[in-house]
């Protein structure tokens, strides 16, 4: 998978976590810039992202991410 | 830089989503709050230092995170453990960890809008019975039990907790904070609590999910109050933590259960984990903090 395709899918996610078709994620996107991102929701994302993606997060990553091109780093380590 | 805003910076700077948070909860609190948080900073100061206070909290934070995972990939089913006998060495008797959680919990108690709505709530509309002897049960940090110490109108207060790491900080909390002198603790399970008065009030705050039978503690406190006795009951909805050991999916659920053990509730007040409005909470099966006030 590529950096762009994966960013894409990541579009998907957020979009229907957050029940809103005009999120558009980028590397820098972080929880500030969208207000219902909070802890709840987060690990509502983190475990979508590891289904749509088969990956898994290990708990001091769901912590410290700051940003979705972390997420993304992550997703990219373990798909092939 | 003030006390306050070492601490949430602390936090900030080793937990983004919190970082986050925490901005928006000092943004809301009045200046009555604000003083109170610093107050109680200054309190546990006394012991520990700024970064200790900051893991505490991110410890009660990041244990709540790892179990709302498992509560989300088991979809919203189950919480991890079910039984006391899971959670009782781990945390209630675990001096070290205890006495973190409950100063975690009890930062949240300021800087989280649902914690001080409720304690606003049960400071407002709980304090202002009277009578003779009133029972917490479960009291964790003890600023629930100083509050009623300090703003309550009953003779004798009496705490009971089974965890002795609670029962200390409890002690030393009203020691610092209430204005009362006449307090009693025990250090037991309620369920095997034999007491030797009838209460007029009870409080039970954030307890009914860390046990595996709410129904025969909710009929016990009945059995133990004498007629037109005041009970406050807090009990959060679809929310995990690392010793939360009964899933409330609802919060007609609670009040099923309370009214299945013959008390009549006559205040109620449901808050969002997140601020959200109820439906939206209802549908994504987020956090409510949901208390009442009920009658025998
Ligand atoms: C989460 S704390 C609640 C602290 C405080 N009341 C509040 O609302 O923030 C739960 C407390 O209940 C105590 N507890 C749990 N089960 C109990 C039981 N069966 N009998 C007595 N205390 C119990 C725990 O040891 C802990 O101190």
């Amino acid at each position: 998978m590529t950096r762009e395709e994966v960013n894409k899918t990541m579009d998907e996610v957020f979009q229907d976590v957050f029940d809103d078709e005009g999120i558009h994620v980028t590397e820098s996107t972080t929880a500030k810039d969208i207000a219902d991102w909070d802890s709840m929701m987060h690990v509502t994302l983190c475990v979508a992202i590891e289904r749509k993606f088969g990956i898994k997060f290990n708990m001091d990553q769901v912590n410290t991410m700051k940003n979705v091109g972390e997420m993304m780093d992550i997703v990219l380590s373990q798909v092939s | 830089m003030d006390i306050v805003n070492q601490l949430v910076r602390y936090i900030g700077e080793r937990h983004p989503m919190q970082e986050k948070y925490l901005e928006k909860g000092l943004a809301a609190l009045s200046a009555e709050d604000r003083e109170d948080l610093e107050k109680v900073i200054e309190f546990f100061a006394v012991k520990h230092t700024i970064e200790e206070m900051g893991e505490a909290y991110l410890v009660f934070v990041k244990d709540t995170i790892n179990e709302t995972k498992y509560f989300v990939e088991n979809d919203y089913s189950r919480y991890r453990y079910a039984t006391l006998s899971e959670v009782n060495g781990n945390v209630y008797q675990n001096e070290a960890y205890m006495s973190q959680y409950m100063l975690g919990l009890q930062l949240s108690g300021y800087l989280w809008d649902n914690h001080r709505q409720i304690l606003h709530w049960f400071r407002e509309e709980f304090l202002g019975y009277e009578g003779k002897n009133y029972l917490e049960i479960g009291p964790g940090h003890g600023q629930y039990f100083a509050e009623a110490m300090n703003r309550g109108k009953y003779e004798n207060y009496y705490a009971i907790d089974l965890s002795k790491t609670s029962l200390d900080m409890t002690k030393e909390y009203v020691q610092r904070f209430a204005k009362g002198s006449h307090f009693e603790l025990v250090h037991e399970n309620f369920y095997d609590y034999d007491p030797k008065c009838l209460f007029d009030a009870v409080c039970v705050s954030e307890v009914l999910e860390h046990v595996e039978d709410p129904y025969v503690m909710i009929k016990k406190i009945v059995e133990i109050t004498g007629e037109g006795a005041h009970i406050y009951i807090n009990v959060p909805v679809n929310a995990p933590a690392i010793d939360h050991i009964y899933l409330y999916r609802t919060v007609d659920e609670v009040k099923d259960l309370v009214q299945k053990a013959g008390l009549k509730i006559i205040k109620e007040i449901a808050v969002t984990g997140n601020g959200w409005p109820m439906e939206k909470a209802i549908k994504h099966k987020s956090a409510i903090n949901y208390a009442v006030i009920a009658v025998k």
